[in-house]
């Protein structure tokens, strides 16, 4: 398995306010370029996404499937940016949501338990399982995962159970109240994908900016 | 200049197809076929809040706990 090196990594702001990370790494498999974007919510919580760049311009480009056969190696990659985003942003969580699989011929994945999902929770355990700053989170009805810090409760060592549960509860709630809107809008499709011409449906500013792109070089 | 316009053709190839390969749209129906996919809007989402219990890995006790939500 191979590890791709990340690059490229920016900011995006709106109104002087960070919203996103954003990273590039290319497979030298595929030889398919994707992004990372690690979008920024209050109270210290990081949504990671990824998808191919060839499909940026799809409302649903978390849903397509590459087939590739390089899950593991894509996946590691992505994990790499979990150490550079926790040196910036100090005790933040993770949110990871698995969403549905998509088929040309217009068929999707059942919500519960999504491929991507099971795959995101295999690495995620398997990496996190011995971090005792994270309590990994799952809900298979959702297909949402969630690294939830609990460095501020852990620092209180003689914290009984019952209050420690109580803790997480309490934080999850708030968490879920924050990501209930993204997490409708990668589980809900736009039909839009499976129109055939995409680049007429693209916004002409849009367009001319590739089209100079292009022959420029 | 033929060179530019074979790049540009190529690019919005790539833009149409919005899938790598021919074979790895089969690839995509066959797995739907084989993990019996339905058709799009059949699925009803639900919200996150709609939970009855949350189930975490504690770290320290390894191992998993379910909590009660309503």
């Amino acid at each position: 398995m191979e590890v791709y090196p990340i690059r490229n990594h920016r900011r995006k702001y709106r109104d002087e306010q960070l919203v996103a990370h954003l990273f590039v790494f290319k497979s030298t498999k595929s030889k398919i370029t994707y992004f990372i974007e690690c979008e920024v919510f209050d109270k210290n919580i990081l949504a990671l996404k990824f998808y191919n760049k060839n499909h940026k311009e799809s409302k649903n480009k978390f849903s397509f499937l590459t087939n590739t056969n390089e899950v593991w190696s894509v996946l590691h990659t992505c994990i790499q940016v979990i150490p550079i985003l926790e040196k910036e942003h100090l005790g933040c969580s993770f949110v990871a949501i698995g969403a549905q699989g998509i088929s040309p011929d217009g068929r999707q994945e059942q919500i519960e338990n999504t491929q991507r999902y099971l795959t995101y929770k295999r690495i995620l355990f398997k990496l996190f399982e011995n971090a005792s700053n994270y309590a990994l989170i799952d809900s298979n009805e959702h297909s949402a995962l969630l690294m939830m810090n609990i460095l501020e409760f852990v620092e209180d060592e003689k914290l009984p159970e019952e209050e420690f549960n109580e803790k997480i509860l309490n934080k999850y709630v708030e968490i879920v109240e924050l990501m209930e809107e993204e997490f409708l809008e990668i589980h809900n499709f736009s039909e839009s994908h499976f129109t055939s011409n995409t680049l007429l449906k693209m916004p002409l500013n849009n367009m001319f900016f590739k089209i100079f792109k292009i022959f420029r070089k | 200049m033929v060179k530019k316009l074979h790049t540009f053709a190529l690019q919005i190839f790539i833009m149409n197809k919005q899938a790598p390969s021919k074979k790895g749209n089969l690839a995509s129906k066959k797995k739907a076929d084989r993990l019996n996919w339905k058709p799009l809007g059949t699925d009803q989402v639900t919200k996150l809040s709609d939970a009855k219990f949350v189930r975490f890995y504690n770290p320290y006790k390894r191992l998993w706990t379910n909590l009660s939500l309503k």
